[in-house]
């Protein structure tokens, strides 16, 4: 997770609240941003990134919760069961990449990477764990048997990886038609 | 006020250690106490151990309850207060417990908040101390203790700490007497913890209430012949009340010093952190009040009249400037992610390192919330270390919910997936390894005291421009 892009125009003797409140709306538009991702499953990098915007938004109403409202608690609960359900896609994707790699799959997902409509490439498992996979003889020593196992666990994962999709694509829908996005920046505007 | 005017009525405390009752014709500046009797029923120790109110417990603390009622109605008191502090706050069926005290005593619990317990345990602790220009006042629980810093006999500061004698008993303390190898680890982790609290302010006078410091007091009066009146305890006392629990069992403490047996088992816990507190708060000794939140009720009863509570909740400082609160909250941040690398190296455990790794987040979500209070240099280091740390707890947190959730499939998987999924597994437990001796040796080298300097030096700097 990078460092959140900072924000100007906000004075610091100013009240705690005003300036949570500047900073939620900023970040509220930084998470909308990727809303244009949401219907492309193949979007992996965006709705990785779209996860990352959630939990800071989530975050933010936490660090100031007793400056806001009471109804920010619920607004950061939603927010949470949005990042379950992105968390629980990038799980899918990093166990299908892990898969992937002790099985040797095809030569660009050896590095563990994904691709992404945007053109960016972020590595889905950590470079040392790739590192410390290819450096064993791991791959070689699979028996027939395993590598089936594995392949057929592979298979598995697609499915989980498709049902977590489809679990947060119905929940943003949901969230859309309630106005979330409206009814947060109302929050914001009262006291 | 006329005494005849004056109200009588009883206040109950169901705290963590004990449930307690004073009833008291009621002044807005002093007490006439007609009767003051308490019960060790430890509603704290079932909530450290299954984080709820056991059955076992509640049924004690009904029975205490119904006899305080009577007792109550003897004294004609017309009104009979409960509150209920952090056991009854932390206890997942708190709601369940009120509803059950309505039920079958016909009292009203008040679950009431941190800051109000704190201010009615001041209002009580002090109404017969002379007035100080500046004053401490801790309420040791069993649960939590809470500390309060006053000017002029008002409240400026207070916090609620989650240690309290039952606790750091269940936690640290359970030997009969606890054995030296406890009472260091324990010694241990209450200076790690004092350490990294933010005691913003100074006083050389500290009054502490609660059942340990009393009963602390009191062995002091029987076993060192110290005249009844003595209401101070130096740390030469408590220092010589530590030998003493640390060569006698629980039962000959009781026998001996006519102490109940159940406080006895928890007063090593209390006089560990009544040595401690006075060491962070770098005063000589203490004045032990025997008053407390129960004496607080009343008064404020007799001050505010029915609207009491509301009263002592709404006593809220005016909002704090963004600047203000990026100290406070970056420094409670900070110290509490530090408070669990010593756990982490210690044991190592799963728990501990998604602890860690979740205050690590929480560290930087505010630094994240708070980059504009901090001179941007230094900034820039206190987040790059942060991030440094939370990439290290996080390679063995992935791989930790990665095995768990391999462990949680295995059973519905084919026997030829399963072997697959064992290979996998032993990788991941291998790798694992590597990443928990690279955390450790770079939490050996992470200097949280360099850290903090850096971070309170880049908020100075923010600032002085």
């Amino acid at each position: 997770m990078a460092r959140a892009r900072p924000i100007s125009e906000l004075d610091l003797r100013a009240p705690t609240g005003r300036n949570a409140r500047i900073i939620l709306r900023e970040r509220l538009a930084d998470m909308y941003v990727y809303a244009r991702y949401v219907a492309d499953p193949t979007c992996i990098q965006e709705l990785h990134d779209l996860r990352i915007a959630v939990k800071r938004v989530r975050y933010t109403l936490e660090v100031f919760e007793e400056y806001l409202p009471e109804a920010s608690k619920d607004f950061a609960e939603e927010l949470g069961r949005l990042q379950d359900e992105l968390g629980a896609l990038h799980d899918s994707e990093v166990m299908l990449a892990l898969l992937r790699l002790l099985l040797h799959q095809e030569q660009g997902e050896i590095t563990g990477q994904d691709s992404s409509s945007s053109g960016k490439k972020k590595a889905l498992l950590p470079p040392d764990m790739v590192k410390s996979f290819l450096n064993t003889t791991h791959v070689a020593v699979l028996s027939e048997k395993e590598q089936a196992g594995l392949q057929s666990f592979l298979h598995r994962q697609e499915q989980r990886r498709e049902q977590a999709y489809t679990s947060f694509h119905r929940h943003w829908k949901k969230l859309e038609q309630r106005n979330f996005r409206e009814r947060l920046l109302a929050m914001l505007e009262s006291k | 006020m006329e005494k005849r005017a004056a109200p009588i009525c009883a206040a109950i405390d169901v705290g963590s250690n004990t449930i307690h009752i004073v009833v008291a014709r009621c002044f807005p500046e002093w007490l006439e106490i007609l009767a003051d009797e308490l019960e060790l029923v430890r509603i704290g120790e079932s909530v450290t151990a299954i984080g709820k109110i056991s059955l076992e417990k509640s049924r004690a603390a009904l029975q205490a309850l119904s006899k305080y009622r009577a007792l109550a109605e003897q004294h004609g008191a017309e009104h009979i207060f409960v509150v209920a502090t952090e056991a009854i706050r932390q206890a997942s069926n708190s709601a369940e417990f009120i509803a059950q005290v309505r039920a079958e005593t016909g009292l009203e619990v008040l679950l009431i908040s941190g800051e109000a317990e704190a201010a009615l345990t001041f209002f009580g602790a002090t109404y017969e101390a002379s007035a100080h220009e500046h004053l401490w006042v801790m309420d040791l629980g069993g649960g939590s203790l809470e500390l309060v810093f006053a000017r002029q006999m008002q409240i400026v500061w207070r916090t609620s700490v989650p240690i309290g004698s039952g606790w750091l008993h269940d936690h640290y303390l359970s030997g009969n007497p606890p054995t030296s190898d406890e009472r260091e680890t324990a010694e241990i982790f209450l200076q790690t913890y004092f350490r990294r609290t933010r005691i913003p302010h100074s006083a050389q006078a500290l009054i502490v209430t609660g059942g340990s410091a009393n009963s602390l007091l009191y062995l002091v009066q029987r076993a060192f012949h110290r005249p009844m009146e003595n209401k101070q305890l130096s740390q030469e006392d408590l220092a010589r009340c530590q030998n003493l629990l640390s060569a006698l069992s629980a039962e000959d403490i009781a026998d001996l010093y006519g102490q109940p047996q159940a406080r006895a088992r928890i007063l090593p816990a209390g006089a560990l952190i009544i040595q401690q507190v006075i060491k962070r708060l770098q005063v000589q000794e203490i004045m032990v009040s025997p008053h407390g939140i129960r004496e607080g009720v009343l008064l404020a009863y007799a001050r505010y009249g029915e609207s009491w509570l509301e009263k002592v909740s709404q006593e809220e400082q005016p909002e704090e400037s963004y600047a203000q609160t990026a100290h406070k909250v970056l420094l409670d941040r900070l110290y509490t992610m530090l408070t669990w690398s010593d756990e982490v190296l210690k044991h190592g455990d799963i728990e501990a390192i998604h602890k860690m790794r979740v205050a690590s987040r929480r560290l930087r979500a505010a630094l994240d919330a708070y980059q504009p209070c901090c001179d941007p240099r230094l900034f820039a280091k206190v987040y790059r270390k942060v991030k440094r740390t939370a990439d290290a707890l996080g390679e063995v947190r992935d791989t930790d919910v990665m095995l768990h959730y391999l462990f949680e499939q295995l059973d519905s998987l084919t026997e030829e997936e399963q072997e697959g999924i064992h290979r996998l597994v032993e990788y991941l437990k291998s790798y694992r390894q590597e990443k928990q001796e690279e955390l450790t040796v770079f939490l050996r080298n992470l200097d949280g005291e360099k850290l903090e300097r850096q971070l309170k030096a880049s908020l100075r700097e923010r600032m002085d421009r």
